[in-house]
């Protein structure tokens, strides 16, 4: 019944456009595949992103390998750069929060802060380092390991001096060494997942459902955007969602140094996926962007005259361009002038305007994961 | 004065021989039939999707109507109100304690659906509006198990009435859609529709016909006339075959193309009100040969009247004031200023199916107005994703909020609160602009009636009903 109905409402309509005067409509484009979309974030941002991560991964673990064995100072320097590299590619990644970065919740464990440094302690004291559980959250990632590289005393010796001659040294290494196999583990999980099959599900299902992969990509991808850059990074510290600010609430804080970096690598990071940047390189391939830039339709856009597309790209070029002007250590930022970091929230809120209504409208695209009737 | 007595008693007299017209009951029984099925299955459907738990259960906060605040889910005891719901269906579907198991559907039923409005869908509403209906004809006098234990309430036939409200119920919801539906977005630039057809490109044949600038306008146009003729094409006989077919195809068509679940089978199921007894009186043979039902049994040509005006009076003057009200209550958007899709005044209760496309973002901002601080709310703290995406482009919504976020932070000890809102919506395809005045503190207003001048105008303008 439903073919013949399908059958019946097509051969309807076209009898009913040859009444109509298309001599005025427009050539139209080929039809849009969303499954280019999805080979192009495949092939050239999700998996080149996570075949780097997973090296740096791989480094940050044999340069902490090596720091345990002969703990010094060069070899400690050595751990933070390769902290600091993986933690920039992380940046890349974390937004991808389908298939099983999603069901084991890799962004939770990889990158809570504030990091509770008392809960380390007594977890170091005891000895146990087990870090599978729900409320481990806080207390593993690069935060834990941003203090455990550089917040664990007031200078360079006394950091070091914990996993030297301090009477705990051995349980601090086996902290340390502990959390950055958790950190490869549940990487490699998802790595492997993506490797097996995963990679081809998530092709396929290019449909427009509330369950294809660009919708909860697209869903995936502004919550990245909404809460871990805007909220997290910004929003929280600076006091944006409560009645005082938190300068110790910044990502990477202890390290001191970082925290601007990281934001400026995340806010790239976004605007490199939504305009369908290759990981490695810098062609283009259909994205976020092209689709819109596709379904834009006559008329959209007439008031400013800019497409939408255009539109959400000058956006994150303007937020790079604040993001910028800040201090390296965003909480020195917020204690001298947070003003500055107000700035930044701001021009960030505009895109998570743009995102989230007029996007999203534009590709029909649902905005939670429910997947409820409508009428 | 004379004449006008003259006309009344006459009219009312031509409406006391109506009101005694009768005509096979049969139609009512599938009818019967067929809703309490069909509702079981919906039910069952819900509750097995995991809805009760994400949309009812998991959120802390629920939007309620203006009027229905008390209504809200029970925690782990609103599946008891689902099993009730589900148990009467089964009543409704043998015709067994018929009268109690549809007044214990139409209270359940509603019940589920004031507990949110997030989840606001005309289709739910219009199970409410039949399940009303049905409260007040004998729907069991026929094929149910009442007639056969009591054979006083036995009935081969009952009054035309009966048949005929569901009918007249039926011919509203349609002709107002498509009413709702003449107006400059939907029949000249495809708004809505030409948003959510694009991206089907992968439908077979369909799938190309939407990339061609027509098609939407064509589907535009096609579903106004359809919603704007279907109730008369069904009424009259030489055109009621095509006009099921082409619900047939117009339900089947939106199934395809949109998530709208049961509602293409609920409406498809109602409309077989429509055809004659004869059509009723042979599905209900089918029906009896595999359950080995003795259909005879019930065919006993005894007619129901519908006594004097004032034996069932109550009855009937119930259903003409709800189809007073039914054919008012689309209407009074025409007296709120401002428009109708923009500010949603008088949008919900009225037939007005997929005619938007609407979607928007808002940031909430807390004052504390004896210290000046200020600071943002993050809306997922207290709603599910799916309830920031309705609230985020319905003015009420966002009111309900604002108030509920005002007591929560006058709890946390700040004296006095005041609460704005920066938000942006879009409108079919409109570039999205501003929505509420952020300089009005929201915390202050009160959800009623009256226009929300609160809302800042819409720039543009949509011609039509």
């Amino acid at each position: 019944m439903r073919k013949i109905g399908l059958l019946l409402i097509v051969v309807a309509q076209l009898l009913w456009s040859c009444g109509l005067n298309n001599s005025d409509s427009e050539v139209v484009a080929d039809k849009y595949d969303r499954k280019a979309i999805l080979v192009n974030w495949v092939d050239n941002n999700i998996m080149p992103s996570f075949q780097q991560y997973k090296s740096k991964l791989e480094n940050l673990k044999s340069a902490s390998d090596d720091f345990i064995a002969t703990p010094d100072m060069a070899q400690l320097e050595e751990v933070r750069q390769k902290w600091l590299e993986a933690y920039k590619t992380y940046q890349y990644i974390s937004m991808f929060t389908i298939g099983k970065a999603d069901e084991i919740q890799l962004s939770k464990y990889s990158n809570t802060y504030p990091t509770a440094t008392e809960q380390i302690a007594v977890k170091i004291d005891s000895g146990n380092f087990d870090l599978n559980g729900a409320s481990f959250d806080v207390v593993q990632g690069f935060p834990a390991l941003d203090y455990m590289l550089f917040g664990l005393g007031e200078n360079e010796n006394a950091i070091l001096e914990r996993y030297t001659t301090n009477t705990n040294a051995d349980k601090y290494k086996g902290y340390l060494s502990a959390l950055v196999n958790r950190l490869t583990l549940l990487f490699n999980t998802v790595y492997d997942d993506w490797q097996s099959g995963y990679k081809a599900i998530f092709i396929q299902k290019s449909d427009n459902t509330a369950s294809g992969s660009v919708n909860r990509m697209v869903n995936a991808y502004i919550h990245f955007y909404e809460k871990d850059i805007r909220t997290a990074k910004i929003g929280y510290p600076a006091g944006k969602f409560s009645t005082e600010t938190y300068p110790d609430k910044v990502e990477a804080y202890y390290s001191k140094k970082y925290s601007k970096e990281l934001l400026l690598e995340s806010i790239m990071a976004a605007q490199n996926f939504f305009e369908g940047k290759h990981f490695n390189g810098n062609e283009s391939g259909p994205s976020l962007k092209s689709y819109l830039d596709y379904l834009t339709i006559k008329g959209k856009s007439e008031e400013s005259g800019i497409l939408l597309s255009k539109l959400i790209s000058n956006q994150f070029y303007k937020s790079l361009y604040t993001a910028n002007l800040l201090l390296p250590d965003l909480s020195q930022q917020i204690i001298t002038d947070n003003t500055k970091m107000t700035a930044t929230f701001n021009v960030l809120q505009r895109n998570v305007a743009y995102m989230k209504s007029d996007m999203t409208s534009a590709m029909s695209i649902a905005i939670d994961y429910a997947d409820t009737d409508g009428d | 004065m004379q004449i006008q007595t003259v006309i009344n008693t006459n009219q009312m007299k031509q409406f006391q021989e109506y009101l005694n017209r009768t005509t096979e009951a049969a139609p009512l029984a599938t009818f019967r039939i067929l809703f309490g099925t069909i509702m079981l299955v919906s039910l069952v459907r819900f509750v097995s999707k995991g809805w009760v738990k994400t949309l009812y259960i998991e959120p802390n906060f629920f939007f309620s109507y203006y009027g229905f605040e008390w209504v809200k889910p029970l925690g782990n005891f609103t599946y008891l109100i689902f099993l009730v719901c589900a148990l009467s269906c089964a009543l409704i579907t043998i015709g067994y304690r018929y009268r109690i198991a549809i007044i214990l559907f139409f209270i359940s039923f509603t019940y589920i659906e004031l507990m949110d409005k997030t989840t606001y869908l005309n289709h739910y509403y219009f199970i409410s509006a039949i399940a009303f209906i049905l409260i007040f004809l004998p729907a069991n006098a026929y094929y149910a198990v009442d007639a056969r234990l009591k054979p006083e309430l036995a009935f081969q036939k009952i009054p035309a009435w009966c048949i005929d409200s569901l009918k007249l119920m039926l011919g509203i919801v349609y002709f107002y859609a498509g009413l709702a539906k003449i107006n400059s977005d939907w029949l000249f630039k495809a708004m809505p529709l030409q948003l959510w057809l694009k991206p089907q490109y992968d439908l077979p044949v369909l799938g190309f016909l939407f990339q061609q600038e027509w098609t939407p306008l064509a589907f535009s146009w096609a579903g106004m006339l359809y919603d704007l003729t279907i109730p008369f094409l069904l009424l009259y006989r030489k055109t009621r075959f095509i006009a099921f077919v082409l619900v047939v195809v117009f339900h089947s068509v939106t199934r395809i193309l949109f998530p709208i679940g049961m509602f293409p089978f609920i409406m498809i199921g109602a409309t077989l009100v429509f055809f004659d007894a004869k059509s009723h009186h042979k599905a209900l043979k089918y029906l009896s040969i595999i359950f080995k039902i003795n259909k005879t049994r019930f065919d006993n040509g005894k007619a129901r009247f519908t006594k004097t005006l004032n034996g069932a009076a109550i009855r009937i003057r119930i259903l003409i004031c709800f189809f007073v009200i039914q054919l008012l209550f689309p209407l009074r958007y025409l007296l709120y200023p401002g428009e109708l899709f923009w500010t949603e005044e008088g949008f919900r209760f009225s037939w007005r199916v997929m005619l938007m496309e609407k979607a928007g973002y808002t940031q909430f901002i807390v004052k504390d107005a004896v210290t000046g601080n200020s600071f943002y709310i993050d809306n997922s703290e207290f709603l599910t994703p799916f309830q920031e995406k309705q609230m985020a482009f319905q003015p009420d919504f966002i009111l309900e909020f604002a108030r509920f976020i005002q007591d929560y932070y006058k709890q946390k000890g700040i004296h006095d609160p005041i609460v704005s809102v920066e938000s942006f919506v879009t409108l079919n395809g409109r570039p999205s602009r501003i929505f509420i005045n952020p300089t009005v503190n929201l915390a202050k207003e009160k959800d009623s009636f009256l226009p929300k001048n609160w809302i800042i105008p819409f720039e543009d303008e949509i011609k039509g009903l």
